[in-house]
């Protein structure tokens, strides 16, 4: 395989699943599926008292001048009413409108904590929290009878708070006397009032007492959250407590600002608390919010589209409840008169305002789930961010698509890259990919590299446009990246390849001294010592028998010239004199003439001579010795091959300059039309077929140590053609193609 | 490069008496509109004792029309006189203004021939005298055609946009309303009409604020100026007939300090 695939493949073609399979432990569920349990206890009870409520409000408090303690915000004044054009039953139903919203803001906010972290211990106490406030505080004067539903939702809410508090947001306390002291304060308040001491009871403390223990609990839970947020060290951390104290500190400005105005201007209000209760209901609002997101951070993603949907139309219908509302009573004020035509134009304010604001909230709820619209500059910045940090080039790709899938909350991203032609996986973030993924094709200098392929978020949710035009953005740097990438693994293969190839030149080095050394040593010099003994004894016999001399002296004469033959040899070995007295052309010419020659005259077959042809241009550039060499070495190995095998007629060379992918190349050819590379072979003796074997591995040796090529084929008709191309610039390479 | 000379069009400067005589029309129409129209005197009508039984700051304005009395002073003080006193300096430079102005009095007219047909038949000299107020003002206005046909926008400024998209919401009810009040007005008045033309011309000027053309800053100003004086003029008289109340006086300056600071925000250089 490609080392650059090897790269890219080896550490992460395994997708980054959700640990799925990770063991909850049994506490955990426990107290999940406890607390979802008692959520949806308290939801029925509230859901439950809602038809005695709305009787409360229709014969109790609307329209009777009686007071009308139990409801949960004071009831709208007859002159609102009138205003608005409601009836008794109308307001009843405003009424239970209003308080069920509040009630959905803190269950809502719940179920989602319980659904996207159903494995948290803060998760589950802070959505118990949320419910058992709300219970509490909202719908507690309808459980009024109960001894014990209410106590408990109130004790659980402040509870709830205290262990928020303690443990948000890193799950710990941070110090043990802030815990001690909390939980102390939390005992001394609410536990005797289930004790039969009714002196200690809360009801008998002292002001004093009691303005003291709020500075106590509550300064103890502040407390807590500045040094969970000094402790901290991580930025998500030091935002999510950031988040939640604007939420708290926001809805109490807010709740001083609207207290404020009712010093200021008495008469804003008319002395009609509905107004003000509202207020003061909506200013606590941010709470519950801030938490819930504060916590959700970065999970909202993951709500299924139907929660989503939900949420619009939810927020939808309040809006233009709020709306209509608003308008009825506008109109009713300016024109000081009731008429049924202001509900006709609030209707049609609220038909014609319906489509753009569904997508309005559409956006909002988009953008408060998968986090603010990525403009593409933050996103490349936070891409570079990410890529800043070291990598193993083979790991850039995994950011990158881990990138992709976190910024743009996606289940799968991946990126693919083309080899020969077909798609191959390089890395992979999230779930498997699935058929109906999105591709995108990572183009660079018109040639395609690959593909980035993304999930969308849901199969009933296509991608924003903002998002389509974020990935097309992406793609392009993601097939800069792609290519760097490969450029970066080439380069570093190259140099791989350029050691090997070092350390082969010193090997054959070596290999060519020991060689020469053994022949020198062994050879050589035994036969020098051997003439110089032979010559010593001839001296020896000079006087004492000059005929004994003579002979030795011509034994000698003999041996010398042997070894000079040998010398010739090799030195002819270690490179052919010819190529340099008369260069490759006519070396080769001079080589296949003695081969005919000795073919013709030894054995072969003298009524048909092999006819010998070189085709080659008039003159040669001047080429570097290792190509002269393996081209003189190629062409006399194929020619001894002709002549001892092939039955041919006739022998052409040919020798000719190629330019092949802008680089010059040698191309040297040997063919006859002989009986063929098979059919001869099956004619061939052991001996010949291991001589031949190696001959042709060792045209093929030469031809790939040089980076270049060979081939050696049959002929259509007849014959064998053995052929090489020998780049005329020696790669560093080194590598064998054939 | 060779440049044609036939190709550059090079506009003539304003004549000399036109230069002098402008800003000496506008300081006589805006001293007009103050005092002989008492804009100006109308204007702190919201602060003025009034029923006081034979006091001495007594005015002469009914108890009942002191907020409309606000609208007089807003519409003739604040939006005309304003956009006078902003045309004192570079006038041929901001012919929006002199727009403004004159669309403010074709909208008075309008809504005067519109609410009160009777009492315009019987007051058409207001038409002779403010067409020939314009007429004046255009004579001396160099490029006049400028300012009767504004060249196109560049971009509408977003945020203006919707200040007065949200302006339009709350106050197109009130200029119905008192419309209506002036077709059912029997005292001889143009108090409630005029107060259709004191929104409907404030609206307008919110519109051309937002279309940033030469001249928009100080229109903006002149406008959120407008809101802050009728703000502070409901909650001086939150209960009269027509007043905007207290809730309607808090949002008023409220509103016109955010279309203040939106104006200098959106116009400040990048």
């Amino acid at each position: 395989m490609n080392p650059f695939l090897k790269a890219l493949f080896k550490p992460f073609l395994q997708a980054q699943h959700r640990k799925s399979g990770r063991r909850r432990s049994r506490r955990l569920l426990a107290l999940y599926v406890g607390i979802a349990a008692l959520n949806l206890f308290l939801v029925l009870c509230y859901l439950a008292s809602l038809p005695s409520y709305y009787e409360y409000l229709h014969e109790t408090c609307i329209g009777s001048a009686q007071g009308c303690p139990n409801a949960s915000i004071s009831v709208l004044s007859g002159e609102w009413r009138d205003a608005l054009g409601l009836t008794a039953s109308g307001a009843a139903m405003l009424h239970i409108g209003i308080d069920l919203f509040f009630f959905c803001c803190y269950a809502f906010t719940a179920a989602l904590i319980l659904l996207l972290k159903p494995k948290d211990i803060l998760g589950s106490v802070t959505a118990f929290t949320l419910v058992s406030f709300a219970f509490g505080d909202l719908v507690f004067k309808q459980w009024a009878g109960s001894d014990i539903l209410v106590p408990f939702a109130q004790s659980a809410g402040i509870l709830g708070i205290m262990c928020f508090a303690l443990w948000f947001p890193s799950g710990r306390i941070t110090h043990a006397w802030v815990g001690w002291v909390a939980v102390a304060a939390f005992l001394i308040r609410y536990v005797p009032a289930h004790l039969p001491l009714p002196a200690v009871h809360v009801d008998k403390w002292p002001l004093g007492l009691s303005f003291g223990w709020l500075i106590v609990f509550f300064g103890t839970l502040a407390y807590s959250q500045y040094t969970q947020y000094r402790d901290n060290a991580s930025a998500e951390a030091r935002q999510a407590v950031r988040k939640v104290a604007f939420g708290i500190i926001g809805a109490f400005a807010a709740l001083i600002c609207v207290n404020l105005s009712l010093l200021v201007w008495p008469q804003l209000y008319k002395s009609d608390s509905f107004a003000l209760d509202l207020a003061i209901r909506l200013t606590i609002l941010p709470i519950p919010i801030t938490i819930g997101s504060a916590l959700l951070k970065d999970r909202l993603w993951n709500v299924p589209p139907i929660v989503r949907r939900s949420a619009v139309y939810a927020g939808l219908l309040f809006i233009l409840f709020v709306i209509y509302m608003a308008t009825v009573w506008y109109l009713a004020l300016v024109f000081q008169a009731r008429s049924g035509f202001y509900s006709l134009i609030a209707t049609g304010l609220v038909a014609v305002l319906f489509s753009p604001l569904k997508v309005l909230m559409e956006r909002l709820i988009n953008r408060t789930m998968y986090g603010k619209g990525e403009n593409p500059v933050s996103f490349l910045v936070g891409l570079g961010d990410r890529l800043k940090e070291p990598h193993a080039p083979e790991q850039v790709l995994a950011t990158v698509v881990t990138t992709v899938k976190d910024m743009l909350h996606l289940p799968h991203a991946s990126i693919t890259i083309l080899v020969n032609g077909r798609e191959q996986d390089a890395a992979a973030a999230g779930s498997p990919r699935e058929p109906q993924a999105i591709r995108f094709p990572l183009v660079m200098g018109g040639d395609q590299l690959g593909s980035l392929y993304i999930l969308p978020r849901s199969p009933d949710e296509p991608l924003r446009k903002a998002d389509q035009r974020l990935l097309q953005l992406l793609a392009r740097e993601s097939a800069r990246i792609v290519h760097g990438l490969k450029q970066s693994l080439d380069i570093g293969r190259l140099m791989k390849e350029l050691q090997t190839s070092r350390e082969k030149l010193i090997f054959a080095r070596e290999e060519e001294r020991r060689s020469i050394r053994n022949n020198l040593h062994d050879d050589l010099a035994p036969r020098l010592a051997s003439l110089a003994l032979t010559a010593s004894a001839a001296g020896g016999y000079i006087r004492k028998n000059p005929e004994r001399a003579e002979t030795i002296i011509a034994e000698l004469e003999a041996d010398i010239r042997v070894t000079v033959s040998d010398i010739r040899e090799f030195v002819h070995n270690l490179r052919p004199p010819a190529l340099d007295q008369y260069g490759l052309i006519e070396a080769i010419r001079q080589r296949a003439d003695r081969l005919m020659y000795v073919q013709n005259a030894h054995g072969g077959r003298p009524d048909k001579p092999i006819r010998f042809v070189l085709l080659s241009p008039g003159e040669l550039p001047p080429l570097p010795a290792a190509v002269e060499v393996a081209a003189y070495r190629i062409v006399s190995e194929a020619l001894v091959n002709v002549v001892k095998h092939s039955r041919a007629s006739t022998c052409a060379v040919t020798l000719a300059l190629q330019t092949e992918d802008q680089s010059d190349e040698l191309y040297v050819e040997v063919a006859d039309d002989g009986i063929g590379l098979s059919d001869a072979a099956g004619d061939w003796t052991a001996s010949e077929f291991r001589e031949a074997g190696v001959g042709l591995m060792s045209i093929r040796e030469r031809a790939a140590e040089l980076g270049g090529r060979s081939r050696i084929a049959r002929l259509e008709g007849a014959g064998t053609q053995v052929a090489a191309w020998l780049p005329m610039q020696i790669h560093t390479d080194w590598s064998a193609a054939e | 490069m060779n440049l044609n000379v036939t190709d550059v069009h090079v506009n003539g400067g304003p004549q000399r008496w036109k230069i002098i005589g402008f800003p000496i029309l506008a300081i006589l129409f805006t001293l007009f509109g103050f005092f002989f129209l008492e804009g100006a005197t109308e204007a702190l009508e919201p602060w003025q004792p009034s029923d006081c039984e034979g006091c001495s700051a007594e005015t002469a304005v009914p108890d009942s029309y002191r907020w409309l009395a606000t609208s007089h002073g807003g519409l003739l003080a604040f939006l005309f006189g304003g956009s006078l006193i902003a045309l004192l300096r570079r006038p041929f430079e901001k012919p929006m203004l002199l727009h403004f102005y004159a669309a403010g009095h074709l909208i008075f007219l309008a809504a005067l021939a519109a609410t009160a047909p009777a009492l315009a038949l019987e007051k058409a000299f207001i038409f002779v005298l403010f067409l020939l107020t314009l007429t004046i003002l255009f004579a001396f206005y160099h490029n006049r055609s400028s300012a009767i046909r504004l060249d196109p926008p560049g971009k509408y400024s977003r945020p203006l946009l919707a200040l007065t998209a949200i302006a339009a919401i709350f106050l197109l009810p009130v200029a119905i309303n008192a419309g209506i009040q002036q077709w059912s007005e029997t005292a001889g008045q143009f108090r409630w009409g005029e107060h259709t033309a004191m929104v409907l011309t404030l609206l307008y000027g919110g519109v051309l604020t937002a279309s940033r053309r030469a001249g928009s800053s100080a229109l903006g100003l002149i406008v959120s100026l407008t809101y802050l004086y009728l703000g502070a003029s409901a909650l001086a008289v939150p209960e009269h007939p027509g007043s905007w109340g207290i809730a309607g006086g808090t949002a008023s300056l409220l509103y016109g300090a955010i279309f203040a600071a939106a104006t200098i925000f959106g116009n400040r250089p990048r």
